[in-house]
């Protein structure tokens, strides 16, 4: 396989993720994968974007890809802002400035492996035999220049990976956004996936992968764990004193401590997008509340709030399962 | 886009083939029966020009000389002939029987009986009595013998495309033998064909060829609007034909659309992925509507005449109906949310 691409280079943009919060509604639910995200890369490097399912990976790099909005926050890349792009511009920018290597490939079945790498190239207006020229130069570059005229059925997914990647570097973009690029694919293939992955990332380019496989840990000039780290703060248990209406802690924020209520009553709300907040359960005297959270090192999934003034304790996962058994 | 939609055909050609020949099939169907109501025009109008006739006359407040319900004296016929600026005038007896050409099927026929031979496409005019010309729809050919009006008549003659009320056969004869046969040899007539200028003598109408046309077509009026709704239905079935295609297709390529959403196509590009399959599909389908309506014409028990601009009208009718169609595919594609693109 040729070690590196060279003459797909873009720009020299940077990427910048300021302030960046992700909400969307999931069965009613508001759910907030990403809040607040804070992100700088500058060209030529390579970022992945580590967690488990649901925590956020995909729907950041639908942002970058500007097919999602984010709630709030914005992301530049060179000059451009994302996050404010319309119409004409937002099109332009998903097929010049943005490449997208899709975890399921995407690959158009009815197309042969060149004619899909023609695909943006015919999309932004590139003459037919100066796109075949250029597609077949790139399959050449991922080592398929004798797979030019097959069809993804006829391709193992090693190779439908690479037909992917060269796809995605068709217009030069300054971006290249790969989602779970190892996902369906076996131990050979992901090993030739993730050469080519580490050539891309050059002066003029930037690369964002997301996966949960940490074998892609060495490629990386940089790693943005995407799952909630402060789960399970340790520490002795601490005594807190709530006022009516006052809120312990929000849906969404990351899970430290769990809670057992001496006096008074504590709500769990849950925001729904579609009306009004649902009350999940009230804890009276004696009852816990939060132990999921620290357990699974999830984000809280609702909001706890002193229905009356209040007495909680806060303990230190551990402590609180030695006090329990 | 074209060349994704072309190739998206192919892959798919098992499915569009079958949808190409069903739409071409309702088409087709559409042709059929425009060309038959194009025939029950055209044999109305063919019917009253063999007469070469300037001006019809007919008894005040008669229907028509092919609708007969008013009976006049022949002898009339003279008195207009000394008019000046009359050339010639001819005596028309219209009588509605029905005969049996083979054993078993009756079927009605218009006798006429004429003061002047008519056009014949093989065999002589009736030289005596018991002889009769049919039109060649009645499929009696020349030398056999009908049972008509209760005498046997023998065939000697042919006349091509002389029918009336949807291909009801005419069969002809001199006005004389027939006023025998059905008047017991009273000189009675149901109109006056004149050639030249006449003036209605009292008790008579005068009544132009588009009039005599009128009172032809008036009969059929019902089951020309009958073809024209058929039509309209057919129609329908061919867009629903493509449309429903074309939405199981714009439902299958919902990943698709989203990946090159995502990569910056526009809303234009999957309209054209869509409609150009339409366009595509409906004109294949009016080839196939051509080809079929040909081949099932001559089997069909009256003449279909398909009008010239039936065909390249069918192409125009297909394109739009394909159009019309394919929106519910197009309105999904485009509405195909370009973040399905992403997992697994």
């Amino acid at each position: 396989m040729t070690e590196t691409i060279t003459e797909a280079v873009g720009t020299d943009d940077e990427l910048v993720v300021d302030q960046l919060t992700i909400e969307y509604s999931s069965g009613g639910y508001a759910v907030r994968p990403i809040d607040g995200l804070d992100l700088h890369v500058p060209s030529g490097q390579l970022v992945l974007l580590l967690g488990a399912s649901g925590c956020g990976k995909t729907t950041l790099l639908s942002s970058m890809a500007a097919i999602l909005k984010p709630s709030a926050g914005r992301i530049m890349l060179g000059q451009t802002d994302v996050t404010a792009l319309s119409g004409a511009a937002l099109a332009n920018y998903r097929l010049r400035k943005v490449g997208v290597i899709f975890q399921s490939f995407n690959l158009l079945a009815s197309l042969t492996a060149v004619e899909n790498v023609m695909v943006p190239m015919r999309l932004a207006g590139v003459r037919g035999s100066a796109a075949r020229r250029r597609a077949r130069e790139l399959l050449e570059h991922v080592d398929l220049g004798h797979r030019l005229d097959h069809r993804p059925d006829d391709m193992s997914g090693g190779q439908q990976q690479r037909v992917a990647i060269a796809r995605s570097l068709a217009n030069e973009p300054s971006l290249v956004l790969a989602d779970e690029p190892t996902a369906h694919l076996d131990y050979v293939q992901v090993e030739g996936v993730i050469q080519l992955l580490r050539t891309l990332a050059q002066p003029g380019r930037i690369v964002v992968v997301s996966t949960h496989d940490e074998r892609l840990l060495p490629l990386a000039d940089r790693v943005v764990e995407l799952t909630p780290q402060a789960a399970g703060r340790e520490g002795p248990p601490e005594r807190v004193e709530l006022s009516a209406g006052e809120v312990l802690f929000r849906q969404g924020d990351p899970a430290e401590r769990v809670f057992t209520v001496e006096a008074g009553e504590v709500e769990l709300v849950r925001e729904r997008t579609d009306g009004p907040e649902e009350v999940v359960m009230v804890a009276a005297p004696g009852q816990y509340f939060g132990e999921l959270g620290p357990m699974f090192r999830l984000p809280r999934s609702a909001t706890a709030r002193a229905r009356t003034d209040s007495t909680v304790t806060s303990w230190a996962l551990r402590d609180f399962r030695r006090r329990d058994s | 886009m074209w060349s994704i939609a072309l190739r998206d055909l192919q892959m798919r050609r098992r499915r569009f083939i079958t949808a190409v020949i069903a739409v071409g099939l309702v088409f087709g169907i559409t042709l059929l029966l425009d060309g038959f109501s194009a025939s029950l025009r055209n044999e109305a109008a063919r019917t009253v020009a063999t007469f070469k006739a300037d001006e019809w006359l007919v008894s005040a407040g008669g229907s028509g000389p092919f609708t007969p319900d008013h009976l006049i004296s022949q002898d009339a016929a003279a008195q207009v002939r000394a008019q000046p600026g009359v050339r010639n005038v001819d005596p028309l007896l219209v009588v509605a029987t029905a005969v049996q050409p083979k054993p078993g099927n009756r079927v009605n026929v218009n006798v006429l009986g004429t003061g002047d031979a008519l056009p014949l496409s093989g065999g002589r005019w009736p030289a005596r009595s018991g002889e009769v010309v049919v039109n060649d729809g009645l499929n009696k050919p020349i030398g056999s013998t009908i049972s008509m009006l209760g005498a046997q008549v023998r065939v000697v003659g042919e006349m091509h495309g002389v029918s009336y009320f949807a291909g009801t056969n005419v069969i002809a004869l001199p006005i004389s033998a027939l006023q025998q046969l059905f008047a017991g040899g009273q000189r009675v007539a149901s109109a006056l064909v004149v050639r030249g200028h006449a003036t209605a003598p009292s008790g008579f109408q005068a009544m132009t060829n588009a009039e005599v046309r009128g009172t032809l077509t008036r009969a059929i009026k019902v089951a020309a609007s009958t073809v024209s709704f058929l039509d309209i239905l057919l129609w329908i079935v061919a867009a629903g034909i493509i449309g429903t295609i074309l939405y199981m297709t714009a439902l299958e390529r919902t990943r698709d659309f989203a990946a090159l959403k995502a990569m910056g196509a526009r809303n234009h590009h999957v309209f054209v992925a869509i409609a150009a399959q339409a366009v595509v599909l409906s004109l294949a389908a009016g080839l196939v509507s051509i080809v079929v309506s040909k081949a099932l014409a001559p089997s069909f028990p009256i003449t279909v005449e398909v009008p010239t601009r039936s065909y390249p009208l069918i192409f125009v009718v297909a394109l739009a109906l394909g159009l019309v169609g394919s929106l519910a595919g197009v309105r999904r594609a485009v509405a195909t949310d370009p973040a399905l693109a992403f997992g697994g």
